[in-house]
């Protein structure tokens, strides 16, 4: 779930870079980043599972 | 380089990304490779890949632009080594089926599976060497 709201965040992204503004690209993409940031650390606390 | 040129550059690039990301949905959709988290964040940095040159065709290139994509490059790139170094163990099979030999997260990084190639080999030749070079006991010698 937290994924499929970060693909559509950097849609909205692409989408403010293209039709909106400098500052607005440039906040929301930063806003995208500390979310992917967040959900990698999240993740990055999981159990390993080893396939051997 | 002109600006023409540049933006012709971006808009190449912006293919690109749109290629690497189709590939990884052939993948899950038409192999039925079910993505792990690590996969699924790997193709969000590359999107995010995208909005530095959307922002280079729209506004003109500016050194900023390519900031963001060197930013979103590095965090990708964080991303994929992470899930390299989960299954670098030796006869780890890794995760997915693999594209050339490499599985797709070591695409995503270059550097990594450059690492990662050099690092195999050094622990095949170790391994080996160790095979090879047991140490002879003092009472042999």
């Amino acid at each position: 779930m937290e994924f499929t709201l970060l693909f559509l965040a950097v849609a909205i992204v692409m989408l403010a870079a293209w039709r909106g503004s400098h500052p607005l690209a440039f906040g929301l993409y930063t806003a995208v980043m500390i979310a992917c940031a967040a959900t990698y650390l999240h993740h990055a606390s999981d159990t390993l599972k080893l396939s051997f | 380089m002109t600006q023409t040129r540049a933006i012709l550059l971006n808009a190449l690039s912006l293919y690109g990304v749109a290629l690497v990301l189709a590939a990884a949905f052939a993948a899950q959709f038409v192999l039925h490779e079910l993505p792990c988290p690590l996969c699924l964040l790997q193709r969000i940095l590359f999107a995010t890949l995208a909005i530095g040159p959307i922002l280079n065709i729209r506004f003109g290139p500016r050194p900023s632009h390519y900031a963001l994509s060197l930013l979103a490059a590095i965090a990708g790139a964080i991303a994929s080594m992470r899930q390299v170094l989960l299954h670098i163990m030796p006869g780890d099979g890794g995760y997915g089926s693999a594209l050339l030999g490499y599985h797709y997260y070591t695409w995503a990084s270059p550097p990594s599976s450059r690492s990662q190639r050099s690092c195999c080999s050094t622990a095949s030749s170790r391994t080996t060497a160790q095979r090879c070079r047991q140490p002879v006991p003092s009472s042999r010698r």
